[in-house]
């Protein structure tokens, strides 16, 4: 469903991602794995069309979307849940998830959604009407996440929804990415740690220094050894 | 008692002009990091559409030509943005700034050459330089609608950016232009509707110099912008409540300074404002209702 081919991109001299391609395909939850500065953030950032790529074809859908901006591959069923959840601050929970319905014009749809994240994270109703900076971490990564998904996409890219997260708070959302696939949304997951993504991932993609090092299924990943030492610092099995 | 309400009166309404001023640059500078500094040639724009239509279609009926005037600056706001800023969007915010002046000194060159250096009148605001007596209060015009017009604009406002999805859009990128893109609102409109606002602003306040000063003239916008950009930094750069609050302290200290310097001292008022402002700034250098500089990430 989803196809990035041989996509780079370049700050001023610094070639952050070179010829990296991916392919997402309909219902799976795929991540991309690499350490720090491998250039993950800039990738996902380049797809979604919020920095320029300097090359690449991406297709959605059947559909090329090489030369669409953001606003467009969002109506077209993208999104991105960024890196540091980026909450709107200022806004209350209630703002931030109507900002994440802004493509559509269906109240009713709109308010039966909102009812569901609620639903799903209790918290998110207790400080429904408070500013979303006064929510911890592990809370503004569900308002995030929550967010993203009441535009109903059909494909989200997560960008490291563990970071900085409580082991427990990341078990909970790790769980809720599983239940978002059985509601019908495919999955790109960033992670820097390989650990327990892999363990309900289909497939697994592996970047460091910009160009893509490995590509294969998480069972493949989690018996390479050799990659996961070299790229990801830790043991294979 | 009656020279206390008078000069409350005077000071209220003067104030709310600084603060629609104020807000209409915090608005543009809040969504973009743009100082407008062509924003009071807006008001100079807003003031000959207002003369070419009363002097050269010879219509006087103020229900005709106040809209004239409130209208003209939102389109010219938005035309702004479009010819002028919109190309230089990606650039370093200096670019901007530039940009702003140099469209400030075209449209001050452009009214100089088509409508020459004379300041021409717009003889058709006689009922708002009227007064009303209450009590043996006299109270002009001018100042009560002044005063009630921008505590409507200022609701409005609210309304409008806490209850529409756009509004909330401005609020959201006035601190984070891309996640507010991630959720398919476009950047253009937003900023558009940020101009569309500020010109708003404007040509309320278009009026109401208007009606203070009678004419225009190509440096009229001069005094305005001045104004608002003091008012802007009195109550935070880029805070929309700190604009209203600036714009209101700004009004009540020129006034009360009116009312206490003796005559011969009269014209330093300026100059002791800005001292006081330069004490403000030094105790409080992101004004009353700003945020510390962050340097951190800001995208
Ligand atoms: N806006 C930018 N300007 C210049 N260089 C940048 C910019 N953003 C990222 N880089 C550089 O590009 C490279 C890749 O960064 P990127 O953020 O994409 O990595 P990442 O894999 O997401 O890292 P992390 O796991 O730390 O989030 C790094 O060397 C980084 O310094
Ligand atoms: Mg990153």
């Amino acid at each position: 469903m989803f196809k990035a081919e041989n996509v780079s991109v370049s700050y001023g001299p610094i070639r952050a991602v070179r010829d990296v391609s991916l392919t997402v395909g309909e219902g799976e939850i795929v991540t991309l794995l690499g350490p720090n500065g491998a250039g993950k953030s800039s990738l996902i950032s380049a797809i979604i069309g919020l920095v320029p790529k300097t090359g690449g074809r991406i297709a959605f859908r059947d559909e090329d979307v090489t030369v669409l901006g953001t606003e467009a591959l969002v109506c077209r069923g993208m999104t991105v849940t960024p890196e540091g959840r980026r909450v709107f601050a200022e806004l209350t929970v209630a703002e931030n998830l109507r900002l994440g319905a802004a493509t559509r014009g269906d109240p009713d749809g709109i308010a039966e959604d909102t009812e569901k994240f609620l639903e799903m994270f209790p918290i998110l109703r207790r400080r429904f009407h408070s500013a979303a900076k006064y929510l911890s971490g592990g809370e503004q990564q569900m308002l995030a996440i929550s967010r993203s998904l009441m535009s109903r996409p059909r494909f989200l890219m997560l960008d490291e929804p563990s970071l900085g997260l409580a082991p427990r708070i990341v078990d909970q959302i790790f769980e809720f990415l599983i239940q978002l696939r059985t509601w019908g949304v495919t999955m790109l997951v960033v992670e820097q740690n390989a650990g327990e993504v892999l363990e309900f991932a289909d497939r697994a993609y592996v970047l460091a220094s910009g160009a893509m090092q490995f590509s294969g299924t998480a069972e493949d990943l989690r018996q390479s050894g050799g990659v996961m030492e070299m790229y990801l610092g830790l043991e294979g099995h | 008692m009656e020279y206390l309400l008078q000069q409350s009166m005077n000071a209220l309404s003067l104030g709310g002009e600084y603060a629609l001023l104020a807000l209409g640059l915090a608005i543009v500078f809040s969504v973009m990091g743009l100082v407008n500094f062509a924003h009071g040639d807006m008001i100079t724009f807003g003031g000959y559409a207002m003369f070419l239509v009363a002097a050269g279609m010879g219509i006087a009926n103020p229900a005709l030509l106040l809209p004239v005037g409130v209208l003209s600056v939102v389109l010219f706001a938005m035309f702004l943005e479009k010819v002028a800023f919109k190309p230089v969007r990606g650039a370093p915010p200096t670019t901007g700034m530039l940009t702003a002046f140099g469209v400030s000194i075209l449209i001050q060159n452009v009214a100089l050459i088509f409508v020459g250096t004379r300041a021409k009148s717009v003889p058709t605001m006689d009922f708002l330089i009227s007064n009303v007596t209450i009590g043996s209060v006299r109270i002009p015009v001018v100042q009560i609608l002044e005063t009630a017009v921008t505590v409507i604009a200022i609701a409005l406002l609210v309304v409008f950016l806490r209850r529409t999805t756009i509004g909330m859009a401005m609020r959201a990128a006035a601190r984070d232009v891309s996640t507010v893109r991630l959720m398919g609102v476009r950047a253009d409109r937003v900023i558009a509707t940020a101009f569309a606002i500020s010109g708003f602003l404007a040509g309320l306040a278009t009026v109401f110099v208007l009606a203070r000063r009678g004419a225009v003239d190509p440096f009229m916008g001069f005094t305005p912008v001045l104004k608002a950009f003091v008012a802007a930094v009195i109550g935070g750069f880029g805070s929309l409540p700190g604009a209203v609050i600036g714009g209101l302290v700004l009004g009540v200290a020129e006034v009360m300074m009116q009312v206490v310097l003796p005559e011969s001292m009269a014209g330093f008022r300026d100059a002791f404002i800005f001292t006081a402002v330069g004490v403000l700034l030094l105790v409080r250098p992101q004004g009353i209702l700003g945020e510390r500089p962050d340097f951190g990430e800001k995208s």
